[in-house]
């Protein structure tokens, strides 16, 4: 809904929920929909005898925690929304699942006794079969028993068309059967080998006796009062106010969670929240907005600190390498200034990352400088191109392009370009979005600085992110430098291969293809199809940290840096990690809370 | 308007050579106006320090990222924004596009809904049925869809300068804007043209172009400069507004309305941001409202009367 809610006041806020449509739209190829997207639950790999919930501690007596968020969820259902605010309180009700991806970007078991893998035969030598563990005596929060059945069903509610999931649908279609032996025991079986399975169940499983038809998902009552396994359920949902969660008694680890209740306050004014954190009224702020963390501090009093953790939206220059606004999308025709190396590593040269990081973005963001800048495939690979004035220069005389009258060069003697042809680009980005225009416009003046002319010209979202039927320049391939925040989810595959395999250059003929900077190089085709072949991670990362070198040493694209989440947490709330890959209350049943 | 004058010395009955001591009369009691005076003045102010934006000696795309936010000084006189740049530069380079689009899209909307108004309301009949279906048409049309419409024109046109050019800007906004005048308009003349010093001078062999722009559209000086003055400030806001759907004036050039909508994602940090494009805004605003109030009671036909 409220996409501008959160995008005058939160940048960060705005990216995810402009990126989640978009994901959608780019990741029918496999991923999971939604970025950084898996359940709730346990840091610590739950120990079996903590499911024995009868013997266990007393949980509760830890007070009422007040969250601040922006807008309201329209439903709690995580697989049946794609805006970024639903998980953010699901989380800590309906989404806790077999497993979960911890802070350390790792998966652990959650509701199952351990990960499936090849080591202890839950993962067949074929990769074709996966054999799911519950651990034993599971309660949903209504008492009743969490079987394989419910693993089941919730696989039936994904892959049923009818049912429209929106989120959590990767490989989903890759799924033949679910088989169920026993109780505890789901058997998985695949028609092809899918390296993303673990991410499959993570987001929470479904309920079969409490939820109802498949193809009814979309009017669940389970929706807005799921019975779930998490550590809270809805006891009130008070329309455009608050929704609130009491303690599930049935909740599988022992002697959690220690809070009774959670109110999360829908306050879409950031001065009325910060208001609310200053007085004390509320514990834990959602995506303040506020980007400098000592700044936080002062204007809630020093009631609360700013916690800021590496989000998952790294912005990056896009280069089309082909020609522009002539009516052919494919790559046949180079671009007549991108299409030439030297002009490519000339520009890279001259834009101040550092300056870029630390002033214009005031150190708000991390720097990256390749696709894989966190997660399990995260490659700390150097900067291909430093900044570097002189050499940019240099490249530019070497290439062809002369000082011309007004500052800007001219071509003579270019590669592709005609002589008297001026270095000028036009800088595509989306609006409404403040840290991205203040990017484009410090990129401008950097290229300015080496005869370069960068012409912004900023499109609506809905236009950047089209489709190639709607014309979407980025699609039919009518831009010279395209710059946005992407993001990869815990199972990247499926994007890579939509974005890097040169057969997915857009054209008439495969109008969702993702390749919208017309890169061609077999190296990276190879590299891509490796990373598709093996279950083994480390091999896997090693394929996609081979790609992001060719990428960013061929300047298809320039990365600069990743946006961070922030959330604001009050100083007697404790017990709390925060995560890349977790909503703010992904841990909440480790939350502590001293009045 | 240029004819004003004239239709006044015609209602008066005198020569035509009391032409001078007629536009005397006009000027006296404009200069009377003290605060329509004042606001000349500013407004004079205002359009100099655009027009000599470029004796500043900062370039308004400047930048200088270690030094964001400074308060006002003797080197940045109002100040640095998000990335360095000296406001009071942008400030001055922004009113260029912003008066130049504020008055040039209010003159041309103002154009249209008189032309538009002024032949309906006049002629009726199936005249009056077919403009202002035309005008219901226009104003059932829901503007954003119209503007992604328009985008998406734009975008597909073989001229690119069009696209982003302040010209683009102003012809787009008077578009949108002409059916309110022209509706008010229309209603002036449908009320006006049944009084009896109508039928006199059509007695008196008066064509219908004389009775239409010399005696029915100066009786509507009024509430066409107040319809003006309100448009100019809704103009200068839509413009900002435009950018942010691909076409208008794109960053890193200032406009009033770019500068306005950039500081409202700092209002924590540096609130002052907003408050100098939003005075420049109000100035201007005010200024253009007091001159037409000036404007409205020199001309008034019943005022000069009243003053004889």
């Amino acid at each position: 809904m409220n996409k501008l809610t959160a995008y005058w006041f939160n940048p960060v806020a705005a990216a995810r929920l402009l990126g989640c449509s978009l994901l959608v739209a780019a990741c029918s190829t496999g991923a999971p929909a939604a970025p950084a997207a898996e359940s709730a639950a346990a840091t610590q790999p739950a120990a079996p005898e903590a499911a024995a919930v009868l013997d266990a501690p007393a949980a509760g007596g830890g007070g009422t925690v007040f969250l601040i968020i922006p807008e309201e969820p329209n439903t709690l259902n995580y697989y049946a929304s794609d805006a970024a605010i639903v998980r953010q309180v699901a989380d800590a009700t309906s989404m806790t699942g077999l497993d979960i991806v911890d802070e350390k970007g790792e998966f652990v078991p959650v509701l199952a006794a351990e990960l499936p893998t090849e080591a202890n035969g839950g993962l067949s030598a074929d990769h074709l079969s996966v054999t799911w563990k519950l651990l034993p005596g599971l309660k949903w929060s209504d008492g009743e028993p969490i079987t394989a059945d419910d693993i089941k069903f919730t696989w039936e509610v994904l892959s049923n068309s009818s049912a429209g999931a929106l989120s959590g649908t990767g490989g989903v279609d890759l799924i033949a059967a679910v088989e169920t032996p026993d109780e505890l025991t789901a058997v998985v079986k695949y028609s092809s080998p899918y390296a993303g399975y673990l991410a499959q169940f993570a987001y929470g499983l479904l309920p079969r006796h409490a939820t109802g038809k498949p193809e009814e998902m979309a009017s669940w009552a389970w929706n807005r009062k799921p019975v779930g396994a998490g550590p809270f359920m809805v006891t009130e949902w008070a329309s455009g106010e608050s929704i609130t969660l009491e303690r599930n008694p049935n909740y599988y680890q022992a002697g959690k969670p220690q809070l009774d209740k959670l109110i999360f306050r829908i306050v879409p004014e950031p001065a009325a929240q910060l208001a609310l954190m200053m007085q004390g009224d509320a514990q834990v702020q959602l995506w303040p907005g506020v980007d400098d963390v000592a700044e936080y501090a002062k204007i809630v009093g020093n009631k609360a600190k700013e916690v800021l953790v590496p989000g998952v939206w790294n912005m990056a220059i896009d280069f089309n390498l082909s020609k522009p606004f002539d009516k052919d999308p494919s790559a046949t025709v180079p671009h007549p200034i991108l299409g030439d190396l030297r002009v490519r590593q000339a520009i890279a040269h001259a834009i101040d990352y550092d300056t870029l990081v630390k002033n214009v973005l005031r150190n708000t963001v991390k720097p990256s400088t390749n696709p894989f800048a966190y997660g399990w495939y995260q490659c700390d690979l150097p900067r291909a191109y430093l900044f570097d004035v002189a050499k940019a220069n240099q490249l530019l005389d070497e290439a062809g392009w002369v000082a011309g009258a007004d500052g800007i060069r001219v071509a003579k003697g270019a590669q592709h370009a005609e002589d008297g042809t001026r270095l000028s680009l036009e800088l595509q980005g989306y609006t409404n979005f403040e840290p991205l225009q203040r990017t484009e416009e410090f990129i401008v003046e950097n290229l300015k600085a080496v005869g370069v002319e960068a012409r912004i010209q900023n499109y609506d979202f809905s236009i950047i992110f089209g489709s190639y039927e709607d014309n979407s320049p980025r699609m039919i391939g009518d831009f010279d430098l395209l710059i946005f925040d992407r993001s990869l989810s815990v199972e990247p595959q499926g994007d890579i291969e939509d974005t890097y395999f040169s057969t997915n250059i857009p054209s008439a003929d495969r109008p969702a293809g993702g390749n919208s900077r017309r890169w061609i190089n077999a190296a990276a085709d190879t590299a891509v199809k490796e990373a598709g072949a093996t279950f083994d991670l480390s091999a896997r990362k090693a394929a996609y940290c081979k790609l992001g070198d060719l990428v960013t040493k061929d300047v298809a694209q320039i990365f600069t840096y990743v946006f961070q989440d922030g959330y604001g947490f009050a100083n007697n709330l404790t017990g709390y990690t925060v995560s890349t890959w977790g909503s703010m209350v992904w841990d909440v049943q480790n939350w502590s809370y001293s009045k | 308007m240029t004819d004003t004058p004239g239709n006044l010395l015609l209602e008066l009955g005198q020569p035509a050579r009391a032409t001078e001591a007629l536009a005397r009369v006009i000027l006296r009691r404009f200069l009377k106006h003290r605060l329509a005076v004042l606001a000349l003045l500013a407004l004079a102010v205002v359009v100099l320090f655009a027009a000599g934006a470029s004796w500043s000696s900062y370039a308004p795309t400047q930048q200088e990222p270690a030094n964001p936010f400074r308060a006002p000084s003797g080197t940045h006189w109002l100040g640095t924004d998000e990335l360095g740049r000296d406001i009071f530069t942008r400030i001055l380079y922004g009113g260029r596009v912003s008066l130049a689009v504020g008055l040039f899209s209010t003159l041309l909307t103002i154009t249209l809904g008189v032309l538009i108004g002024a032949l309906s309301g006049y002629y009726g009949g199936w005249l009056d049925n077919l403009l202002m279906r035309i005008t219901d048409a226009f104003l059932t049309f829901p503007t954003i869809f119209v503007l992604i419409l328009l985008g998406a024109a734009l975008r597909d046109q073989p001229v690119q300068w069009l696209k982003n050019s302040v010209l683009t800007v102003i012809v787009i906004i008077a578009a949108l804007s002409w059916m309110w005048p022209a509706r008010l308009i229309r209603g002036l003349f449908l009320v006006l043209r049944e009084r009896d010093f109508i039928a006199a001078t059509r007695a008196l062999g008066g064509n219908n172009a004389r009775i239409i722009f010399l005696h029915i559209l100066p009786n509507c000086i009024g509430p066409i400069l107040v319809a003006g003055t309100l448009q100019m400030a809704s103009a200068i806001i839509t413009e900002s507004g435009l950018s942010f759907l691909g076409f208008g004036v794109q960053p890193p050039t200032p406009t009033w309305g770019s500068i306005l909508s950039t500081a409202q994602t700092h209002v924590f940090r540096a609130p002052w941001l907003a408050i100098y494009p939003g005075v420049m805004i109000f100035i201007t605003v005010m200024a253009i409202n007091y001159i037409g109030d000036g404007l409205r009671d020199a001309f008034d036909p019943y005022v000069i009367h009243a003053g004889k």
